[in-house]
């Protein structure tokens, strides 16, 4: 009987897929089907062997495309969600798709990109044998809540079999780790890292165990570094994976002191992506020269960095993500490390493509007086939330003189046109069609 | 004379964005001709003296900062009550004003000894995140407030709620929210409020000013 249901389910999801495909649906509905007739197939099939998933705040699709770029190259039988539907109908479409009609995972490695609030439902069947966690942000707190509730979401998902990768330098993420399997992976002290965390809010100010102030010997970025409580001794734990070397302007990043890799765009984000997939390759018996020559030079394929001209204009899109203080964060320290004079277009228009909400408090946890900076020339502030960006900026030191402010993105790219300084375009996936059409038509 | 401005628990009651409530609120004030003088307490200080402010602020936490914001104030509840009493201007958003209630039974089902201000009680779950835009009518500004509201609790016995929910997510028990006794306001909308709502901020400078 059972043999049956595992064949039909199989069969009807791929077929499913197979038409999706042809009207261009996502991955998540041939998922969707399958769970309303057979609730719980994942139970029945034969998964593969070793099952990597990736959750936390920020990075889990650039990470996830990381480590199955370096698996793949090394030869290993791999399936992977790589149209980042993250919840378990994306899961299922992938898991079932690479089974036999009897139900037996082909590949041997899959590699789960998994939401974290969901992880919980997905795991109930598919238990990872690894489960990273890159970071725990304040992201999306319009369906997350805040960091410590999605933090309660992902223990749940946690059962003992479950061995744990976990970001040393994020003290949250540290907690998962307490009385559990768990292997960690980190950066040590590194040339650009800070002695105060000097960004909006700090998250790491105190202690997520016992509530004390704690201390920092070093910030990496906002929260991230290495941090000690005095009252209860919960510090940075050692690491098994560790940048011990890592130069931005030179592109390169070296762990455990010999595996040096060059970077195709520097960004400390890129540093610790590079960090987690090397982790992975290991973790799945992938030799470090293998994993170290994969990951050189490597361009990432999700589109968050991408080169454009308009007119006059030249620059470069860093998408980052509304409601992510932290991605704007690290978007505004690219612009303020180029040392050629630049403009920067600030793009607010839809905050979400998928659920709505008309809340701009997120803009007050970014950093925009870091823009107060002489090699930034001129700041376009443009999309329908204009007003909720010109009252942010209204309270930094930045002059008035080098705002623009666009009611609408079309307006704000008719001025770009002329702009001559080089040009960073800083917004969210939710907005960045709007601005690449307009980019591809060559006018407004 | 400056007027004096505390803003409390400042580095960690903010979900997100609560400073600028003060850092707009200090500039309107600014403009009105105003000397302002902000200061920030928080879980190491030992000694706060509320009555000597013009305006007291406190933002939204995580839970678990909440009942150690909580756990603090304790020491100070008959100078805040004193301030509360003398008319003071006092502005808690988010979870923190209910601390100002007579108990919170938390999600583990521990119930806290509130700061006794007022008889409402306060309850929380940890199964279901309460979340959404809102729009509010009150009888001060006369004009329609937005907001948004991120609470895993519902309130029990306020005598004199704040505001009218006119838009609420269908989740949310009530219609009724916040409280307003004498010149303390509290509302469970969290982040920058002052700032969405320039009409409830100019509101609060002129009340600041004249009770000064």
């Amino acid at each position: 009987m059972n043999k049956i249901k595992v064949f039909l389910a199989v069969a009807f999801c791929k077929t499913v897929r197979f038409f999706a495909k042809l009207l261009g649906r996502g991955s998540s509905l041939p998922g969707a089907l399958t769970l309303k007739l057979f609730p719980n197939i994942l139970r029945d099939i034969t998964p593969p062997e070793k099952i990597i998933a990736v959750t936390g705040s920020n990075g889990k699709t650039s990470t996830v495309e990381l480590i199955a770029h370096v698996l793949k190259e090394s030869g290993a039988s791999l399936v992977y969600n790589k149209e980042g539907s993250n919840q378990i109908e994306g899961v299922t479409t992938m898991l079932l798709c690479d089974c036999t009609l009897s139900g037996k995972a082909k590949s041997k490695v899959a590699l789960i990109e998994s939401d974290e609030r969901f992880a919980k439902y997905t795991f109930k069947y598919i238990k990872p044998t690894y489960l990273f966690i890159t970071n725990l942000y304040r992201d999306q707190l319009t369906r997350n809540g805040h960091p410590e509730w999605v933090w309660g979401a992902i223990n749940d998902a946690i059962s003992e079999d479950i061995t744990l990768v976990l970001n040393a330098d994020d003290p949250l993420v540290t907690t998962f780790g307490k009385g559990r399997n768990a292997l960690y992976f980190g950066a040590d002290k590194l040339s650009f890292d800070k002695d105060v965390n000097d960004s909006v809010y700090n998250d790491g100010k105190y202690c997520p165990i016992c509530c004390a102030p704690m201390t920092y010997d070093y910030y990496h970025y906002n929260h991230i570094g290495s941090y000690n409580c005095s009252a209860c001794g919960f510090k940075k734990p050692e690491t098994k994976w560790t940048i011990t070397d890592a130069d931005l302007k030179s592109k390169t990043l070296t762990i455990n002191g010999k595996h040096t890799i060059t970077l195709s765009f520097s960004s400390i984000y890129q540093c610790y992506n590079s960090l987690v997939a090397f982790a992975a390759a290991d973790i799945a018996g992938v030799k470090p020269e293998k994993a170290v020559a994969a990951l050189s030079g490597y361009k990432m394929q999700s589109g968050r960095i991408m080169d454009f001209t308009f007119g006059k204009a030249k620059g470069t899109l860093l998408v980052s993500k509304h409601e992510n203080s932290v991605s704007y964060d690290q978007s505004i320290n690219v612009v303020t490390n180029d040392q050629q004079d630049v403009a920067v277009l600030i793009i607010v228009d839809k905050i979400s493509r998928k659920y709505h909400t008309e809340d701009t408090s997120w803009l007050w946890d970014i950093d925009f007086e870091k823009l107060n900076s002489d090699n930034v020339k001129k700041i376009y502030l443009a999309g329908s939330y204009y007003k909720d960006l010109d009252v942010r900026f209204s309270v930094t030191d930045i002059p008035k003189d080098k705002l623009v402010i666009c009611e609408s993105v079309e307006s704000a790219m008719a001025k770009l046109k002329d702009e001559e300084n080089f040009t960073y375009a800083i917004t969210c996936f939710s907005d960045k069609g709007k601005f690449l059409e307009i980019i591809k038509k060559g006018e407004v | 004379m400056a007027i004096k401005i505390l803003h409390l628990y400042s580095d960690f009651m903010n979900l997100y964005g609560e400073y600028g409530n003060i850092r707009l609120l200090t500039k309107t004030l600014e403009e009105k001709g105003q000397e302002v003088s902000p200061e920030s307490k928080t879980i190491t200080d030992k000694d706060i003296d509320f009555t000597a402010y013009d305006f007291i602020y406190c933002g939204a936490g995580t839970e678990s900062k909440r009942t150690f914001a909580l756990n603090h104030l304790m020491k100070f509840r008959e100078s805040l009550k004193e301030a509360f009493d003398s008319d003071k201007v006092i502005l808690f958003t988010g979870n923190s004003w209910e601390m100002l209630g007579k108990s919170i039974t938390t999600a583990e089902g521990k119930v806290l000894e509130g700061l006794k201000l007022f008889d409402f009680t306060v309850k929380e779950q940890n199964a279901r995140r309460l979340t959404g835009d809102i729009k509010a009518k009150a009888d001060f500004p006369d004009t329609e407030l937005i907001g948004f509201i991120n609470k895993c609790s519902e309130v029990e016995g306020v005598s004199s709620p704040l505001f009218t929910l006119t838009m609420k997510p269908e989740s949310f028990a009530s219609d009724m929210e916040g409280i307003r006794e004498k010149n303390l306001f509290g509302t469970q909308i969290v982040g920058p409020v002052l700032v969405k709502n320039p009409t409830f901020c100019e509101y609060m400078a002129e009340l600041i000013i004249r009770n000064k």
